[in-house]
């Protein structure tokens, strides 16, 4: 972990920060813009399972992606009808810069609560962004997230994680 | 307690309470999970001696482990000294179950191995009168695990009946003939009846509706549907089996999807080939047919569907409440397929399925707003008389196109005569 580095920190939290933000306001294809296009966004059902081959709640290529906000803005997704109202909180935020291939890898905690016909869930868990500059940008490599309930039964999680 | 079943069940149609009675929940743990071959696992899951994982029959705690001879076993999880659950891991290998509360050890037989300071109980303790209780009767078909909690009745195979053959026709999509069960669970829950799931596991109905979102994406992309432009299910059957089962059968209108799209591929057309040597053609063909999914769904009555639609998985309908359920999903591997072709079908498998999967999601969705809405006192019945006058006889079956509730009216009628004995 590197923190010697308090800009590159700084910079990566905005990237996070700005993420969660059009997760929360529904504006999902400028979420998408933020992945380069072979990201992959990954939950895994266990940890350290193989998502070639082992459950994943699911495992999306940019296309797969790109689906999944076609559905939830065309589908029709019924299980987001009416949709989640979503907000997210993101701490702990700590990034390591790889020497090799500029990639930075960003660890982080989330609390994300979820509220639909009047009941609230809270999801809890990490997540682990890695980082490559576009140009002049960051974009998103891998987006994987690591739900601390994610070996228990399960409703749906039809919303973005 | 006596249930008024003809006010209930009719041919039909069912009453609103067969989902929402918690008098008539309780009656279906003690009528049905008690007294009929439920299914609580695969053998593959606990492949070595030692092995374990825990399960639920009913609501009941149970243990499924491999002793050091290889022979299962199924034993309720509870400590038969002062009842406390002895295994606390979802799956695992051990030597021992040790209960935390006064130390009592079981073998991985269920015998009771070691009481702590033992001279307490006197001299007519006997140990081996106090190993892990059994589930009455255990026995397994082509890998699948069932128990059945009452000593007496049918066996498996006759409970089985003519499922067997699909059973058989499932496992029968990998060359060896055989499955393995070891790609992982997703596990979900839903504010629904367990029926719900019964229900839907053979209404080849409501796919081309609420799963619409699905098909577009497929579209999208330039593949062809599932079912889609199948009018009415038409090209697909539904067809009762003995004892509530049921088979929803996509062949026909499927074709030779799966073949067609795989013999396209590097991969694919390498192991035709090969298959071909082996088997030959028609074999071959049904075989690389199946790797995608097996082109049908087998409903074994009342908590097991083996699920052949994008991907081939295992279903398990575990009911917690009247209105609260768990379902477990596992992928199934084919034995001797080859791995690239195995990953095709489970990326189709992990974009459908699960919490967020494309269709499973809104299955969910749906079964909590059928929850909901038939919590109306004033509508009593739940309407299954589509294509009740279209169906046709076969011998011990019926048939009619897939969209027909056909399999449901089986269901239930099968679900009365168990709550009546």
């Amino acid at each position: 972990v590197n923190d010697r580095n308090p800009a590159l920190v700084h910079e990566i939290e905005q990237l996070l920060f700005h993420e969660a933000q059009l997760l929360d306001e529904r504006r999902f294809s400028e979420w998408l813009q933020l992945f380069t296009e072979d990201a992959r966004y990954w939950c895994p059902a266990e940890d350290n399972a193989d998502p070639l081959r082992q459950v994943s709640i699911f495992y999306d290529d940019a296309a797969r992606m790109a689906e999944r906000v076609f559905r939830l803005e065309q589908g029709p997704a019924f299980a987001q009808d009416p949709p989640s109202k979503t907000r997210r909180l993101i701490t702990n935020v700590q990034c390591a810069q790889s020497d090799e291939d500029g990639l930075v890898i960003a660890h982080s905690n989330f609390m994300l609560a979820a509220v639909r016909r009047d009941r609230q869930d809270v999801w809890v868990g990490h997540y682990e962004h890695r980082l490559r500059t576009v140009g002049n940008t960051w974009r998103v490599a891998l987006k994987k997230v690591s739900l601390i309930n994610s070996g228990a039964p399960l409703g749906t999680l039809a919303f973005l994680l | 307690m006596t249930i008024a079943l003809d006010d209930l069940v009719q041919a039909d149609r069912v009453h609103r309470r067969v989902y929402t009675d918690s008098t008539i929940f309780a009656e279906e743990m003690r009528r049905i999970f008690r007294r009929t071959w439920v299914y609580v696992g695969h053998e593959t899951e606990i492949p070595k001696a030692g092995d374990f994982r825990t399960a639920s029959l009913g609501r009941q705690p149970i243990i499924l482990s491999r002793d050091e001879s290889g022979k299962i076993h199924v034993m309720y999880n509870r400590c038969r000294h002062r009842g406390a659950t002895v295994c606390q891991e979802k799956r695992g290998n051990s030597r021992f179950f040790q209960c935390a509360y006064h130390g009592w050890t079981y073998a991985m037989d269920g015998e009771l191995a070691v009481v702590t300071w033992p001279e307490g109980y006197g001299a007519g303790f006997n140990a081996r009168d106090y190993g892990l209780a059994h589930v009455a009767r255990v026995a397994s078909y082509r890998g699948f695990i069932f128990v059945n909690a009452s000593p007496d009745g049918p066996g498996l195979d006759e409970h089985l009946g003519n499922a067997r053959q699909w059973i058989d026709a499932f496992v029968e999509s990998s060359p060896q003939g055989a499955i393995t069960v070891a790609n992982g669970t997703h596990t979900v829950t839903y504010k629904g009846n367990w029926k719900l799931q019964t229900d839907n596991g053979v209404d080849g109905y409501h796919a081309s509706f609420l799963h619409r979102s699905y098909f577009k994406i497929r579209k999208r992309r330039g593949q062809g549907g599932v079912t889609s432009g199948d009018r009415e299910g038409m090209g697909s059957k539904i067809r009762t089996l003995d004892n509530g089962h049921a088979v929803l059968d996509r062949r026909e209108s499927a074709g030779d999807a799966g073949y067609r799209q795989l013999k396209e591929t590097a991969a694919g057309a390498k192991y035709l080939a090969a298959l071909e040597v082996r088997f030959g053609p028609e074999r071959a063909r049904q075989i690389l047919n199946g790797v995608l999914d097996c082109g049908f769904n087998l409903m074994v009555y009342p908590n097991l569907h083996l699920v052949g639609v994008a991907g081939n998985h295992i279903r398990n309908i575990i009911p917690v409440a009247v209105d609260e359920t768990v379902l477990t999903f596992q992928p199934v591997t084919l034995n001797e397929v080859p791995d690239d072709l195995y990953q095709t079908a489970h990326q189709m498998y992990v974009e459908f399925f699960g919490p967020a999967g494309f269709g499973q999601s809104d299955d969910s969705e749906i079964f909590a707003r059928v929850q909901e809405g038939l919590q109306v006192e004033d509508v009593d019945w739940v309407l299954l008389s589509r294509g009740l006058d279209r169906e046709k006889v076969d011998g011990a079956s019926v048939y009619s196109y897939s969209s027909d509730e056909t399999a449901m009216r089986a269901q239930y009628a099968r679900w009365k005569r168990y709550m009546a004995a």
